[in-house]
């Protein structure tokens, strides 16, 4: 009986691989078997347009960005004058002027009429 | 173009000595990079990363390396950022993702690998390989994916990882019998 055992325990240890064993070894040894790849066509014209982009001049990129307040102040500044210029170049402005100089003028007594 | 010639073009700017650059190593950058991402297009997006970080630090190359070595050492190392990018991510979506607002993320499945390497009826099993791979501590995956994977020799990896040849070997044994165990548990599992 004893001896029985032994010759099954010993058709055990020689016994083939089991199952899982092969798929352990069959997923290692894949590892060795990925063949290498290249990468899709006009690869190497992207990074050429990519590093383009990356060393445009940055004067030209950043001007705009650098610059915007005398930008905006010179913005300013031309909306101010083109105000000024048709404020004073529309018929009314003289007239407006001049009433508000009488106006003055009655206030403080120094119209013709008081004065003479 | 030598290297000599080469370095000191491309420290000029020029675009000519650029373009040779990327002819010389397109293949093998966009091959190192896939076989740490799995997938064609993020591992062209970081393969164009890489030319562009050489063109970008070639000034701070001391020539110490071979130009070729200090190029896949860019390789590996925009790899593993990348790689650690989403390793974060989907720590994150753990939480996001059980509350329902976000998918999880990095998770090496079969239909998610695009690796041209691998024939189809090995879609699976590269999945499992892949996920056993990914699953290792950094260095040893990237010992075990430049040797085994890639081919190098033990030298050059110990080049590119800046180990010692005996450091190398290390982890390589180390990365094996830890595959190993999980491939086994994988397969039990499944038997």
């Amino acid at each position: 009986m004893a001896s029985k055992e032994k010759s099954t325990n010993s058709e055990k240890m020689n016994e083939a691989p089991h199952d899982w064993e092969k798929e352990v070894q069959a997923t290692l040894e894949l590892a060795e078997s990925i063949q290498a790849a290249e990468p899709s066509p006009f690869f190497k014209e992207r990074v050429l347009a990519r590093l383009d982009i990356e060393t445009e001049p940055m004067l030209k990129r950043n001007w705009l960005r650098r610059n915007r307040l005398a930008i905006a102040a010179a913005v300013l500044l031309l909306a101010v004058n083109a105000f000024t210029l048709l404020q004073y170049s529309s018929p009314e402005a003289p007239s407006q002027g001049a009433e508000g100089v009488e106006a003055i003028a009655e206030v403080y007594e120094m119209t013709l009429d008081s004065k003479y | 173009m030598e290297d000599e010639k080469l370095i000191e073009s491309l420290r000029q700017g020029s675009q000519l000595a650029f373009s040779q650059l990327i002819d010389s190593y397109q293949n093998r950058v966009f091959s190192t990079c896939l076989n740490f991402v799995y997938n064609t297009q993020d591992a062209e997006d970081l393969a164009q990363e890489v030319f562009l970080e050489v063109y970008r630090s070639i000034g701070k190359f001391k020539g110490d390396a071979k130009l070729s070595t200090w190029i896949y050492r860019i390789s590996v190392s925009k790899s593993l950022e990348h790689i650690r990018k989403f390793k974060r991510k989907k720590r994150s979506g753990t939480l996001l993702s059980l509350a329902g607002l976000q998918e999880a993320g990095w998770d090496v499945k079969a239909n998610e690998i695009d690796h041209p390497g691998v024939q189809l009826e090995n879609k699976e099993r590269a999945a499992t390989l892949f996920r056993a791979i990914a699953s290792l501590p950094e260095s040893q995956r990237t010992a075990f994916t430049l040797n085994k994977v890639e081919g190098r020799s033990y030298q050059e990896v110990a080049e590119l990882m800046e180990v010692s040849l005996s450091s190398v070997e290390a982890l390589i044994f180390r990365a094996r019998k830890n595959l190993k165990k999980r491939l086994e548990n994988h397969y039990k599992n499944e038997m």
